[in-house]
């Protein structure tokens, strides 16, 4: 839930980047932090990270500047995919404003897609919220892939098999290469923003 | 004291915040392409090796010609970012070798092969990841691959001889128990997996005592009831 001190005059938004394993979450996060480091003028914190897999989490705050006497600090965190960190995920996801389903359009990973999706659905629902209430946004990762001729599944299928009930904003994303990364990020975010009011 | 009561519009400040987020994303012209950003974790061998597995895996699944150039390629690399280390050099080269195997015999490439590579592989991962691996551990590790390389070359090089044919299930038997924990003949000599043999060996004894024991049992039984039965 976004934290409002009216004091202070600041309001703090938590999103969430989940996804499956090795989906690009992580990578989505560096991008942002390795190319507008200057701008966001931030770090980046990877918490208990082996090799390449997220095994707790990332943390990449920034403060968007002052906007109607509010500044406005955005707090992006990752979830480690990997099936076995169900707990660490669900403590990462309390609290979340928003979030991005950050899908891997590989086709081996049809079915991590879907049962990551169903996964955020409980987790949300412990926390009291609905996958249909939530901003969310797809971001349907690794589209570089078909450069590489590797199988990938179209965005018709994607959509049929995430978005298909929940009709969200969609990206085509490669975040190894940054298209759409920052996108992604700004629709996520003023979603978010303009959300507060229902909370 | 009471804090003050402030209205907030959230749609305006959303709509304030996207156009923010597209000042502090606006990239300069031209700089989207010529500097693409080092993937996690900042180190460009850890982006190489991350490369290198996706292609290996790859490689498992369909092993094109131009997957294989791909993985040499990806290797090329490598080989410069560690000439100064010769112990990963030696894997780097195995795994260039065993690739080439796979280019020029492609379907008809030995399973193994695929399974050594992929042994390789993660070897020089572990050696890569694990910085402050000690010199003898390094030689070691190096040495198992060594030992299992050769011993495919030598049954790709003449696979009829009995020798070879039965070298074969020994680097499959290592295969099964996830490589390096094996218990092959070379690595009799190392005491513990010795002891571990003989446990093993007992235990299988003791089974075939136990089984024998159970068939006289039966036997004694069956004696029994027949000798009840003829009584009747």
């Amino acid at each position: 839930m976004a934290f409002i001190n009216l004091k202070a005059k600041e309001i703090k938004v938590k999103i969430v980047y989940y996804g499956p394993a090795q989906s690009g979450k992580t990578t989505n996060l560096f991008y942002i932090y390795s190319k507008f480091k200057n701008q966001i003028k931030s770090k980046m914190i990877s918490i208990d990270t082996f090799g390449d897999r997220t095994v707790f989490f990332d943390f990449l705050p920034f403060n968007i500047g002052k906007m109607d006497g509010f500044d406005i600090l955005v707090q992006l965190y990752t979830v480690p995919g990997q099936v076995k960190y169900k707990a660490t995920r669900e403590l990462v996801l309390r609290g979340a404003d928003g979030v991005v389903f950050v899908a891997d359009i590989s086709e081996l990973k049809r079915r991590d897609n879907i049962l990551s999706l169903n996964d955020l659905h409980h987790s949300l629902m412990k926390y009291n919220q609905s996958i249909f209430n939530v901003p969310l946004v797809f971001q349907f990762n690794k589209i570089d892939l078909v450069k590489l001729n590797m199988p990938v599944l179209t965005s018709k299928i994607l959509k049929y098999d995430l978005n298909h009930r929940l009709k969200r904003p969609y990206y085509l994303a490669s975040a190894l290469h940054g298209h759409n990364v920052a996108s992604t990020l700004k629709k996520i975010t003023s979603m978010t923003i303009a959300n507060i009011k229902y909370n | 004291m009471n804090t003050p009561r402030v209205k907030i519009d959230f749609e305006r400040l959303a709509n304030q915040a996207e156009k923010r987020l597209d000042q502090i994303f606006s990239q300069p012209a031209g700089s989207r392409r010529s500097k693409l950003p080092i993937p996690p974790h900042t180190n460009s061998i850890v982006q190489r090796l991350d490369r290198l597995h996706k292609i290996l895996l790859s490689i498992e699944l369909r092993d094109t010609d131009e997957l294989i150039i791909k993985y040499f390629k990806q290797l090329e690399h490598l080989q410069q970012a560690f000439k100064q280390d010769e112990y990963l050099r030696i894997l780097i080269k195995l795994q260039y070798n065993l690739s080439h195997y796979i280019k020029t015999n492609k379907k008809n490439a030995h399973p193994i092969a695929f399974k050594i590579l992929r042994s390789v592989f993660n070897r020089m991962c572990d050696i890569v990841y694990a910085k402050n691996m000690k010199r003898n551990d390094r030689i070691k590790i190096i040495n198992k691959e060594i030992i299992q390389y050769n011993k495919f070359h030598q049954f790709i090089k003449n696979p009829g001889s009995a020798a070879d044919r039965q070298q074969v299930p020994a680097i499959l038997r290592r295969e099964k128990n996830n490589f390096g924990k094996s218990e092959t003949a070379d690595q009799e000599s190392d005491p513990i997996i010795r002891e571990r043999l003989m446990v093993k060996f007992y235990i299988k004894r003791a089974t075939e005592d136990l089984k024998n024991y159970i068939r006289s049992e039966l036997e004694k039984l069956r004696t029994e009831i027949q000798a009840d039965t003829t009584q009747n």
